[in-house]
């Protein structure tokens, strides 16, 4: 059976896993590397680049480099998340064709699921490298919090990247399977995830027969590692200006400096209490005069900054519990998912509020994924006893008259599920109905989430209320949402599958996945041809020192010197191949390089 | 001989013959003890009417019980001429063979299955579509499929009425292993796929509602209510039973009085709760009494027992007869007065309100002069009215809050039935226009809440939105106006006005 794997799609970094046997395990890239970092970057010469690599280049190319594309994923155009994105991104952010966002690299412009894809495709090539097999399915992890069109735009991510993703699970839930699998547990659990750019946490209850069940889920979008990077970034802005009365942020590159420093400051000061901040000529004055910045940043210094970040993230917990109907000391574990919980701040406050230490089994950057691996193994083969009940975040609904928004199926319900209500007409004479979905917890409708609408006709004229439409919502396990519409009396009916949108048409996503193909082939011939120069080059040169020898030892003979030209002509062919990066002839030539290096060695060795 | 004729006619009218399905273990069944007698008199050659008249109950009654068992797998009809399905392909058959008669009804395959009670609900068919599940697990499904209806939550977890959480969660979680769509992942499930999910959904709920205390206690109250309202209207449905009761009261007044020893003919007669003596003996002892013990058993009234020709004695005697006779009838009445006041007073001692007001009625019909007796009638009458009004509210609040609003607006209507209260009659006609249910019926009983509380502005404004639902603006309008003078602080009934003047309703 063919395997599935797990990818934990994070802000600011990615992981890939696989079962092995009973277990999963975390798949390293070829750099030995665990995660990825989830940037993408296009060069100068129109190079793709991917991961740490494109981390490294992304001082020198801060505006054709995109990080934390994940906060953007499924969002509109104009949501005052991209509003805000675009004030502090280094990338430029451009209005899409259809009310979506893009990003600018370069000469080209890129859908957000598309830049995804990227991260996606790199994860996909990491495991097929180690399980030397070509992977198709995968299971990948987004925030609990997540509404449907930002899964949409996941999913959509994964089939550009040729990955067929068979489920989407939340981050939280995926961590709690990789933390309580085989194990036979008994006990209610909190998993705290403060991921990059994402705070989640999820209640759930771990029993018998493998069952995983969600009581509750909640989080915050926009609360993650990033906002107490920007923290710091602030901070040192601030300074900066104060002493030479210049702001850093209008210069990109010291903006991505800044960044870099913030996170590593951030990251040292998890296990320091002082750190250095030095940063030599990060920007020119208006007359040529380079400055440096260098401060110190106390670990004292840094949670006085993000007090109300970590304060944030308790209060969230707080509404968690309330959600779930439980008191904290009904819970029996607390797991810590997301490489901000390193910080001891989080870890103090975690542990004040549910007044016990959380759980130091698991690895917070690689839980995620782990659990994402056990699910995509538990769905395809029978021999895993697993079953995990997970909930939907925000509650489903549609629009009715006035806008307001008339809830459907509750937050926090187990899926699948199904529920049903009767609505009536708004005016005399209505012949059609305009169904809204939407999702989100706002009594305005306007304040929530479009997920699709359609229209059922051939009602019924009949003064205003006097029809009666029955409206049925049902959420698969798939998260898939199908709405059905009936008129009660004509018996009239129209159903949709509500596909969230991730701003991409199909025509889209069909190209995107071409190209990404594309890519991958092109990228796969420059690593076959690079494999190919290397070898010729490598017995080019061997050829190329023992030329002299040879030709004055044969080199009088008649069969000398033919062989001397042939030798010569094979040598300029292989070079040609080179330069025209001609993997197949450069391959053609290497056997007859071979034989040419074997024979030269013949000659020189008989003297 | 005439139960002979009856049967008769019944036979005509209702050819069925109810059978036991083999196998079926009647304690798994969600019945109760009603059931369980009506169930225990089936056997295979009784009709519904035939099996009516030996359990004393009504026939209507029966004839439900009868359905609800079958519905249960616990019960099938033999079939007559037609079945009700054609048997699988029978190709060599002649093509005219299948219609005239089927030599022998095969058992139902799945029906015989003891560990399937549902079977006889579906059509053994649905067992055949192809899909990736095997045959024990396309039963569990259809048998959990086909009685979520008639399951409580805890009968669908298959737990016991005090299982602790524990309990709930471990059977929920071993169900959910079975249940769950993620279970048969990527498998072709077919139409059990949707019944699965369905499954899985009601599941789920009951684990929902029992693993948490307060809406498990607001659920086992609504069962209790729900029990107590089935057994109330079972006692009440006795009341429609009293004037047959009545009747048979009066005919063994007479008979007492006649003093005619019938010890051999035995009328089956119901007897409210508390009366512990046999009534036929009783009735004997009383016959002996009257007789002074002179007549021999075996007399018939169409053998006076006199021999004397004197007219004047004839006179006298006849007199003296009709005397006695007159005398024995009020004894034997008064006789029957007591035993049913008796009654009344244990049923009321047992609290069952309902069976205490049926005991004195009869008592009130039997010796209508006494005015003591039709006062305590009244008051008993009263309270087992409030009695099962309450239990109605209960169970109509939670259907409420479940949003079950046609169940709610029933059993308010019920309850207000019971004591009619401005609030009753408001939640009423609230929940009937809620269950986008009769409008005209939810507008009386919104008219009668105005009524009924003049200076409310609840039901004024219950009474305006089955006005809007309606389509009736302009009393929607004048309701909320009236409404808005009596809470004029309620922001909402000012927005209705305004979205109403504007024509947005």
């Amino acid at each position: 059976m063919e395997r599935v794997i797990g990818i934990d799609l994070g802000t600011t970094n990615s992981c890939v896993a696989v079962m092995e046997g009973d277990a999963p395990v975390v798949i390293p890239s070829r750099g030995g590397y665990k995660t990825t970092p989830s940037i993408v970057a296009v060069t100068e010469a129109g190079k793709r680049l991917v991961g740490h690599i494109a981390k490294r280049q992304a001082i020198t190319n801060a505006e054709n480099t995109v990080y934390a594309a994940k906060r953007l994923i499924g969002r509109k155009w104009n949501s005052p998340q991209v509003k805000n994105a675009i004030m502090t991104s280094s990338y430029t952010i451009v209005e899409g064709p259809h009310g979506d966002v893009r990003i600018k690299l370069r000469d080209k412009t890129y859908s957000v699921p598309e830049v995804s894809s990227i991260v996606l495709q790199e994860m996909k090539i990491v495991a097929e490298d180690y399980l030397g097999e070509t992977v198709t399915k995968a299971v990948v992890t987004v925030p609990a919090y997540f509404n449907d069109n930002q899964r949409q735009a996941t999913k959509d991510a994964g089939a550009i990247a040729g990955l067929d993703v068979i489920r989407i699970i939340n981050e939280p839930t995926a961590a709690s399977l990789a933390y309580g699998f085989g194990k036979e547990l008994d006990r209610t659990v909190a998993v705290y995830d403060l991921g990059g750019g994402t705070f989640d946490i999820s209640v759930l209850e771990i029993g018998a027969h493998g069952v995983f069940k969600v009581i509750s889920t909640t989080g915050d979008t926009f609360l993650g590692g990033e906002d107490f990077d920007a923290r710091i970034i602030d901070w040192l802005v601030e300074s900066f200006r104060e002493e030479h009365d210049l702001d850093l942020r209008q210069d990109r590159m010291a903006l991505q400096r800044l960044r870099d420093a913030a996170e590593k400051a951030k990251c040292e000061l998890s296990t320091v209490k002082e750190s250095e901040i030095n940063l030599p000529f990060i920007i020119s004055t208006g007359r040529n005069e380079a400055l440096h910045l260098q401060r110190s940043l106390s670990r004292e210094t840094l949670e006085k900054l993000c007090e109300d970040l970590v304060e944030r993230t308790v209060d969230i917990c707080r509404q968690a519990l309330d959600d779930a109907k439980l008191d904290v000391d009904e819970i029996e574990d607390v797991i810590l998912v997301g490489g901000m919980t390193r910080m001891p701040a989080i870890q103090r406050a975690v542990t004040d509020y549910f007044q016990r230490e959380p759980n130091k089994g698991v690895h917070p950057d690689e839980v995620v994924a782990l659990g994402a691996a056990i699910q995509g193994a538990a769905l395809v083969e029978d021999k895993h006893e697993m079953i995990l009940l997970d909930v939907t975040p925000h509650a489903l609904g549609i629009m009715t008259f006035g806008s307001y928004f008339e809830e459907l199926i509750p937050q926090n319900t187990t899926v699948p599920t199904s529920h049903t209500k009767v609505f009536t007409t708004s005016r005399d004479n209505q012949t059609a109905v305009k169904i809204l979905v939407m999702q989100g917890e706002s009594k305005k409708a306007d304040e929530n989430e479009l997920l699709g609408e359609f229209i059922l006709t051939g009602l019924r004229r009949a003064p205003k209320g006097h029809v009666e439409i029955e409206v049925t919502f049902e959420l698969n396990t798939d998260g898939i949402v199908s709405v059905h519409a009936k008129d009660l009396e004509t018996g009239q009916e129209q159903s949709i599958q509500v596909t969230a949108s991730s701003g991409l048409t199909p025509d889209e996503i069909q190209s995107m996945m071409s190209s990404a193909q594309d890519y991958l082939v092109e990228r796969r011939t420059d690593e076959d041809f690079e494999k190919a120069r290397q070898e010729a080059e490598t017995m080019l040169a061997e050829i190329e020192r023992l030329f002299p020898d040879v030709e004055r030892i044969v080199g009088t003979a008649d069969f000398g010197r033919d062989a001397i030209v042939k030798a010569r002509s094979i040598v300029e062919r292989t070079q040609q191949a080179i330069d025209r990066k001609d993997t197949a002839l450069l391959k053609e030539q290497i056997e007859q390089l071979a034989r040419t290096e074997r024979m030269f060695r013949g000659v020189v060795a008989r003297t | 001989m005439s139960g002979g004729v009856k049967t008769d006619v019944n036979r005509q009218a209702e050819p069925r013959l109810p059978q036991l399905v083999e196998g079926v273990d009647v304690r798994t069944l969600p019945i109760g003890p009603h059931e369980a007698f009506v169930l225990s008199r089936v056997d295979g050659r009784s009709s519904d009417g035939e099996i009516a008249m030996v359990t004393g109950l009504e026939p209507g009654f029966v004839v439900e019980t009868l359905a609800r068992l079958q519905q249960l797998g616990a019960v099938h009809y033999a079939a007559p001429s037609t079945t009700e399905r054609p048997a699988p392909e029978r190709s060599s058959a002649p093509p005219g063979g299948r219609l005239s008669r089927p030599a022998v009804e095969a058992p139902r395959r799945a029906a015989s299955d003891p560990a399937h009670p549902a079977a006889a609900l579906y059509d053994p068919s649905e067992l055949d579509e192809v899909v990736d599940l095997d045959l024990p697990r396309k039963r569990a499904v259809l048998d959990h499929y086909y009685r979520l209806d008639s399951f409580n939550h805890y009968e669908l977890l298959g737990i016991a009425l005090d299982a602790d959480k524990k309990a709930i969660k471990d059977a929920y979680f071993a169900a959910v292993s079975v249940f769950h769509p993620d279970r048969y992942f990527g498998k072709n499930l077919g139409a059990f796929k949707p019944k699965l999910e369905r499954v899985f959904q009601r599941l789920t709920q009951a684990h929902d509602v029992l693993t948490r205390s307060k809406s498990r206690a607001e659920y086992d109250q609504y069962l209790a209510a729900q029990r107590r309202t089935r057994n109330l209207e079972q006692a009440l449905a006795d009341e429609r039973a009293s004037a047959r009761e009545l009747d048979e009261v009066r005919r063994r007044i007479e008979e007492a009085a006649r003093v005619t020893d019938r010890a051999s003919h035995r009328p089956p007669t119901p007897t409210p709760s508390g009366m512990a003596l046999d009534p036929n003996e009783r009735r004997r002892a009383l016959a002996r009494k009257l007789a002074g013990g002179t007549i021999p058993p075996g007399a018939r009234r169409s053998a006076p027992p006199t021999s004397t020709r004197d007219p004047v004695v004839q006179e006298m005697v006849a007199d003296d007869l009709k005397r006695r006779y007159e005398q024995s009838v009020t004894r034997a009445r008064d006789d029957q007065v007591t035993r049913y006041i008796e009654a009344a007073d244990l049923a009321q001692k047992e609290g069952n309100v309902v069976s205490a007001a049926n005991a004195l009625r009869v008592a009130v019909t039997l010796r209508p002069d006494d005015e003591e007796l039709k006062a305590r009638l009244e008051q008993t009458q009263e309270r087992a009215n409030q009695e099962l009004a309450e239990t109605y509210r209960d169970q109509a609040q939670y259907e409420e809050r479940s949003g079950r609003f046609a169940e709610a607006a029933l059993s308010y209507e019920r309850a207000a039935r019971g004591k009619p209260t401005a609030q009753l009659f408001e939640r009423a006609a609230f929940c009937l226009q809620a269950a986008n249910g009769d409008l005209r019926k939810a507008g009386e009983l919104g008219k009668r809440a105005v009524t009924m509380a003049p200076k409310a502005a609840e039901p004024r404004v219950t009474l305006a939105k089955v006005y809007v639902k309606a389509g009736m603006k302009e009393s929607a309008l004048l309701e909320f106006e009236r409404a808005a003078q009596l809470a004029p602080d309620d922001d909402s009934i000012k927005d209705w006005i305004k979205r109403l003047k504007r024509g947005e309703v």
